[in-house]
């Protein structure tokens, strides 16, 4: 599939005097592709979606919407997004339907298609019943939907989420990620932060950023596929709190962390995982200690990532 | 420009309006309000001001001239007396701001021909004291007119444009223009401060809306609303005041909506500069009303003012527009007369327009 890509940045940097928020990072999203970015606050993530969908002007480098030039043509290529802010930014006083019909006179929208785009947008996101509601009183998940309204109104061909289910609830969440997917399939690039490791798994792929560099990217099963540098033991044992104690101090252990009802150790680089196995076993007969289980854990998402960002600290 | 985009931010900008009726009803209601309290509580004319009058031989000739100070519609004879202790007294609590005094031998003066009163002014006020020095002094020397006495010179005096010499006539203008100053710049400056406050601009700095196009849908509305105030103005000062019109009212209305539309370029500059409501309408208040009040000559008359001053008011929109608003309602005069407080205006205008689009850059919208 080699289809123009919705977003295409290249070597985009962004300095704020001698600070370096994001650091010659390549972005390309494809149509109908969910592209998630992941990164601590301070990260870079929110500086790279504002110069993404044109709020800031990048330092260097360049940046496509749906292959538009978005520095020299902000004009034509913001007709090409739809951006939902993390916090609500529509008019809390004017009522819902007010609020879409703003959104459609500045994107140009008029007669018909006008009116089936609004029509099309109130039923998508189940808002027909609340057109006439302050926008305002709105429940939260209602304010999302109605921000991602705004946002679709004008068939962008790309769409930024800037941490949409950030105080949504698991309901909401899903269901706004049903929708996500719909909209995918109907061939829009989505891009998207978060903080939630379970979203990120329904990211098609995924960037990490660290101190303004992408440090990782791919899709979730290629992450999760990276040989973890930092392996780990699950230890199945009713003395768990009494094996915790014990091998703390050890020098290959890194970190012990309790998770439903196992220890989770982890290891320093480079551990000889079969004489740490005799080890164990050796002190469990010493200190008459019982051990159901040993055995080393499939990494998840969250520890590649631990490990990538402590590898690029070291 | 686009107008699409510009009807649009208008049209939801006239939304949010007509949703807040208690401070739509505040905008249409101020004209009239300051306009009453103005017009009635600035007063430069005497009326019933409280005098005392001493006379300390009762006889024909002094009861002669008290009547008239009685009769008078300036003074309001509060006290008689023979004492003049009496007056003194009441001067220093304030009951009285004058007294008039006819000596003893007021009636034998008279007949040889140098005949004295005195005059007791309470100067703590020295405004009011200077009126009432001079209405007492016309009110004398008319009655010595009418007995026929013949001083050397006289002066025959008449006053154009305000025959009865109504001080009414000349505030009315300043009122105006002092109202409109305040309404129109204070409504503006809360506009752009609350979509900077409560982040609506994050969502339109991702539409395809540029910042002209922003300024001029915000504002719109507002001018609407800003003619409609003026129109009540107008009708109030003519209909309720009696405000002569003697100029043409279009020229009238056009000159006026180009004050108006100083002033909201005015608030809405400081609206962008200040980025939040609050402090944004103190200073719209602060940078429009004391100006107006004090330094447009509707009151303390500008060629009076110490040289700096005088080039202060040169930066007061109101002043010229005092200047024209007074020479169409009063004289009549077409504004070609006065086209360079006209000009001047439009320069204010253009410089406003200027930095308006210059510090809107930190809106962050499209140019």
């Amino acid at each position: 599939m080699h289809a123009v890509p919705v977003i295409l940045a290249e070597e985009l940097t962004r300095c704020f005097g001698a600070f370096i928020a994001v650091n010659r990072i390549q972005v390309t999203v494809q149509p109908g592709e969910v592209f998630g970015l992941l990164g601590a606050n301070g990260a870079g993530k929110t500086t790279a979606i504002r110069m993404l969908c044109g709020m800031l002007p990048p330092t260097a480098g360049r940046i496509q919407v749906a292959g538009v030039d978005m520095v020299r043509y902000a004009r034509r290529a913001r007709g090409q997004i739809g951006y939902v802010a993390q916090r609500f930014s529509l008019y809390g006083d004017l009522t819902v339907l007010e609020n879409l019909k703003l959104q459609a006179g500045l994107y140009g929208l008029t007669g018909d298609r006008r009116r089936d785009r609004l029509a099309e947008v109130l039923r998508l996101l189940d808002l027909s019943d609340r057109r006439e509601v302050m926008a305002g009183a709105l429940p939260l998940g209602y304010k999302q939907r109605l921000g991602l309204a705004a946002a679709l109104l004008h068939e962008p061909r790309v769409l930024f989420l800037d941490e949409p289910t950030s105080g949504v609830d698991p309901m909401a969440r899903q269901r706004f990620w049903e929708l996500i997917y719909a909209l995918a399939d109907g061939g829009i690039g989505i891009l998207v932060t978060t903080h939630y490791m379970d979203e990120a798994l329904f990211c098609d792929r995924l960037a990490l950023m660290q101190a303004g560099r992408i440090v990782a990217e791919g899709t979730p099963d290629e992450l999760l596929r990276r040989p973890l540098p930092t392996p780990i033991l699950a230890l199945d044992s009713p003395d768990a709190v009494a094996f915790e104690q014990l091998a703390q101090r050890w020098p290959e252990v890194r970190e012990i962390i309790p998770h439903a009802g196992q220890l989770r150790i982890r290891l320093h680089a480079g551990t000889d995982l079969a004489a740490l196995r005799m080890r164990l076993d050796a002190v469990a007969a010493e200190h008459h200690l019982t051990v159901t289980g040993v055995r080393p854990v499939a990494p998840e998402l969250e520890d590649i990532f631990v490990a990538v960002l402590e590898e690029n600290e070291g | 420009m686009n107008w699409q985009h510009v009807r649009a931010i208008a049209r939801k900008e006239w939304w949010h309006l007509l949703r807040d009726a208690r401070s739509l009803a505040l905008i249409l209601l101020m004209p009239s309000m300051l306009l009453f309290l103005f017009g009635y509580a600035i007063r430069l004319d005497l009326q019933n001001a409280p005098i005392a009058i001493v006379q300390e031989s009762r006889d024909a000739a002094t009861e002669e001239l008290a009547a008239r100070f009685a009769a008078s519609r300036a003074f309001k004879v509060v006290l008689r007396s023979s004492d003049r202790r009496d007056a003194a007294l009441a001067l220093q609590q304030g009951k009285i701001w004058a007294a008039v005094i006819f000596p003893s031998d007021y009636a034998r003066q008279r007949e040889r021909g140098a005949a004295r009163i005195q005059l007791l002014l309470d100067g703590v006020d020295a405004n009011t004291a200077r009126l009432l020095r001079n209405y007492a002094l016309a009110l004398v020397n008319d009655d010595l007119l009418r007995q026929g006495g013949q001083p050397p010179i006289r002066i025959e005096d008449r006053t154009w444009f305000n025959e009865t010499k109504e001080s009414r006539l000349a505030i009315i203008p300043g009122v105006i223009a002092m109202v409109m100053a305040v309404v129109g710049a204070l409504m503006t400056s809360l506009t752009i401060a609350k979509e900077m406050e409560q982040g609506n601009l994050v969502m339109l700095r991702t539409t395809p809306l540029t910042r002209r196009e922003f300024l001029l849908g915000k504002l719109l509305p507002y001018l609407v609303i800003g003619l409609l105030d003026l129109a009540i103005a107008v009708a109030v000062a003519m209909f309720v005041f009696e405000m002569p019109l003697r100029g043409s009212l279009p020229v009238l209305m056009l000159l006026s909506t180009l004050f108006l539309l100083v002033v909201m370029l005015q608030g809405a500059l400081i609206s962008i500069s200040a980025g939040n409501q609050l402090l944004a309408s103190q200073m719209a208040l602060l940078s429009t009303f004391l100006p107006a009040f004090l330094l447009s000559g509707f009151i303390f008359a500008i060629e009076n003012m110490p040289t700096v001053l005088q080039y202060l008011t040169l930066a007061v929109p109101a002043r010229y527009y005092v200047a024209l608003s007074r020479a169409i309602f009063l004289k009549g005069v077409t504004p070609l007369l006065l086209w360079t407080q006209v000009a001047a205006l439009l320069v204010i205008l253009l410089v406003l327009l200027r930095l308006t689009l210059v510090r809107s850059k930190k809106l962050g919208l499209l140019p």
